[in-house]
């Protein structure tokens, strides 16, 4: 049989799927089934036993909609999600130029950068409740003896900066990570030559470095964004359980509390889809106007 | 088939009848939400313990699943999959989950058809009241606990207080002493709407939900905001302005610590609060019940915290069996004052009550009576309990426009609307899916 070009067929349908089965599989069991499971949820009224569940259409989405906290909550997120992404993004890029120009070789301290990713954001949450909470923060008093009006127990906009700093703070070492290799892929004689045309350090990484770290930028914009939205129900149930008054009750904790706590599954499962829905939309968006300005060359 | 075979046949399925029954008592398990490396893990251990020894029918077997969310979601995900256990531990605010579901024995069906004999008239009232439904003993309550007022003696004796507040307007007078006196913050409480909100109107006869605070059935709306309710909410709310009280977060850490620390001179909280306060504080402390309005002629009881434990349905009925008879001993007057003694909680029966009385025990820890005189107050319509569908966001809310009131972002009245406004709703949606 002659080979003509890229015309390369299998015959047979069996073996393609056979060997795609182990993964078709994992996925189906792990995510389609109960996706297809939270889908179904999300348009039932269900007692937590599943003794009996009533069909009631588009109900969990009208109440949702119909609630003035639930819009609260959506403006909130795409605040938290924003400042975390900028905040972790911006610091994790000054830690890797920082490192990249003086620790080239020092694996040890490169690493010791990494290890806030390792904790679980329970754990982190935790941690920077010990230092801030007012009646026991140890940073916390210090800046009551300083007279500094510290109180996120009461003022939503300080339980919201310390929510944000909480997310980026364990965020940062993942975008570092990438910054330093992205940093490390730019071939030392690019910027050797920029020097010698005369280029000062603030000028080349305006012009050479940030837009080689394009990709790099690019992908980490849109894994903060999931993580924003998705993995910081941890923190925030450690921190502030949503409040001040619901000064922090982000979308994902509310999906998290309502089934998990409260058994509204329905309600829960409405959220998941409206949280889902958010993040491909803000993910197209990504992809359609922030891509076309990255350069892959 | 001949006679000889068939008599070694009934002489086999004997033997291995009975040699099973002498190896394997019945299971019965029971999962709860007690860390084991606690002392209340190790005092419900210790019982489960004496119980397996006491008898050689059952075997009560403990299993600890974390905290109570977790504790109740594995119980739903496994009555869901046909392997729920016996026995359950569940947290006041998810019981009407419970109580109003098709998942559960009722208690009374429980004993009875075991033929074991309660005499419910023993047990505490309003501790029973919680987990009656359509005059049926749904649960068998267990650790419950109320709230009190306890104090900093010292700071009361520096700021000259003689008197221990009774009323919130002594309360008020001693709070700015206190103030004067240096304390940043006079007053404070833990778990806000269980003490506040909810504990205020029972107190005071107020009602709170329809339905008898939706005792009667999943049908209720709240009422609150028409009643004494929005008074006290607004006097907290100028205390707070006034820095008489002072916010410490929703559960109990914070206003822990801001009392060990001596920022805060009285703390309203539980009366299981006592073993950290007595671990903790350095200075000499009191405790006495929850302040009254002025002029309230019959204070009525207050409102119980804690969990109760369930049956679940669908199980074989020696297990059933094996249940009742582990309530029966863990109702035994002896034990109840152990638990007392050894937990902080109150007695569930009258009788233990009055053993821990007779042997003296509140000559030496006088709080521990105070808990117990609240709930034996006379109760009325409005103190029976409260059971409501989706308590858990109802609670969020009122800890969410409570904040708001406290932080001076809206009046009380306002609040107070928006409560009920939010949680109609859920009480609606709930009751759906509630089978008649």
């Amino acid at each position: 049989m002659a080979i003509r070009g890229k015309d390369v067929v299998f015959k047979g349908r069996a073996l393609p799927w056979l060997l795609l089965a182990p993964q078709l599989l994992v996925l189906a069991v792990f995510f389609f089934w109960p996706a297809g499971r939270g889908i179904v949820e999300a348009f039932f009224l269900s007692d937590p036993f599943l003794d009996r569940s009533i069909y009631v259409g588009l109900d969990n989405f009208r109440a949702l909609f119909a609630s003035p906290e639930y819009w609260d909550s959506v403006w909130l997120t795409l605040r938290f999600s924003a400042a975390t992404t900028l905040l972790s993004m911006s610091v994790a890029l000054a830690l890797a130029v920082a490192a990249d120009r003086v620790l080239r070789r020092s694996l040890l301290l490169r690493s010791l950068v990494i290890w806030p990713y390792a904790v679980a954001p329970a754990i982190a949450g935790m941690l920077w409740l010990f230092l801030f909470h007012p009646a026991f923060g140890v940073l916390a008093l210090a800046l009551r003896d300083l007279g500094v009006g510290w109180n996120p127990l009461l003022d939503g906009g300080d339980a919201m900066l310390l929510i944000v700093a909480a997310a980026a703070w364990k965020q940062v070492s993942y975008n570092f990570v990438f910054f330093l290799a992205g940093l490390q892929a730019i071939p030392a004689s690019l910027i050797e030559a920029a020097a010698i045309d005369g280029a000062g350090p603030a000028r080349r990484l305006r012009d050479l470095v940030l837009p080689l770290l394009g990709p790099t930028s690019f992908f980490l914009l849109v894994m903060n964004v999931i993580y924003a939205f998705f993995e910081t129900f941890g923190i925030v149930d450690a921190i502030t359980g949503g409040g001040p008054g619901g000064a922090t009750r982000l979308l994902v904790y509310k999906v998290y509390k309502d089934g998990f706590q409260a058994q509204d599954l329905g309600s829960s499962a409405a959220q998941s889809i409206v949280l889902m829905v958010i993040v491909v939309a803000l993910t197209i968006l990504q992809f359609r106007f922030v891509e076309k300005r990255v350069s892959y060359a | 088939m001949s006679l000889r075979i068939l008599g070694m046949l009934a002489a086999g399925t004997l033997a291995a009848l009975a040699s099973s029954a002498a190896q394997a008592a019945t299971e019965v398990d029971f999962w709860h939400a007690f860390s084991p490396d606690i002392k209340l893990g190790k005092v419900l251990t210790r019982y489960v313990e004496e119980f397996n020894a006491s008898q050689d029918d059952y075997k009560v077997v403990l299993t600890y699943k974390g905290t109570y969310d977790d504790t109740v979601n594995a119980t739903i995900a496994a009555y869901r999959a046909g392997k729920q256990p016996a026995i359950v531990q569940v947290q006041a605010n998810a019981a009407p989950t419970l109580i109003f579901s098709s998942a559960i024995k009722p208690v009374d069906d429980v004993m009875a058809e075991a033929g074991i004999e309660v005499d419910w008239s023993r047990y505490l009232e309003p501790v029973m009241a919680m987990y009656r439904y359509k005059g049926k003993q749904m649960a068998m309550p267990f650790n419950t606990s109320t709230p009190l007022m306890w104090y900093n003696a010292d700071a009361f004796q520096k700021a000259g207080i003689d008197k221990i507040p009774a009323t919130w307007t002594e309360l008020e007078a001693a709070a700015r002493r206190l103030k004067a006196a240096g304390y940043p913050c006079p007053v404070t409480s833990a778990w806000q709407e269980w003490v506040l909100l909810k504990n205020y109107a029972f107190v005071q006869d107020l009602p709170l939900a329809t339905e008898g605070n939706g005792m009667d059935g999943p049908d209720a709306r709240l009422v609150f905001n028409h009643n004494g309710v929005v008074e006290q909410l607004a006097r907290i709310g100028r205390w707070s302005k006034e820095g008489l009280f002072e916010y410490q977060g929703r559960q109990w850490t914070g206003a822990h610590q801001a009392f060990y620390a001596e920022r805060c001179a009285v703390l309203l909280e539980s009366s299981a609060g006592y073993g950290g306060i007595s671990q903790n504080a350095k200075f000499k402390f009191g405790a006495a019940v929850l302040p009254v309005e002025e002029g309230t002629k019959t204070p009525r009881n207050t409102f119980i915290g804690g969990a109760g434990l369930f049956v679940m349905k669908g199980l074989d009925k020696a297990v059933y069996d094996g249940a009742a008879a582990f309530f029966k001993f863990l109702s035994a007057p002896e034990l109840q004052f152990d638990w007392h003694r050894n937990s902080g909680y109150v007695p569930i029966t009258v009788d233990a009550y009055e053993l821990a009385r007779k042997q003296g025990y509140y000559e030496k820890f006088p709080h521990q009576e105070l808990a117990i005189k609240e709930l034996l107050r006379q109760p009325s319509e409005n103190t029976r309990g409260i059971r409501l569908g989706y308590l858990v966001q109802i609670d969020e809310i009122l800890n969410e426009e409570m904040e708001k009131i406290w932080s001076q972002e809206k009046s009380a009245q306002q609040a107070a609307d928006d409560m009920v406004r939010r949680a109609d709703p859920l009480l609606a949606r709930f009751a759906k899916t509630v089978a008649d």
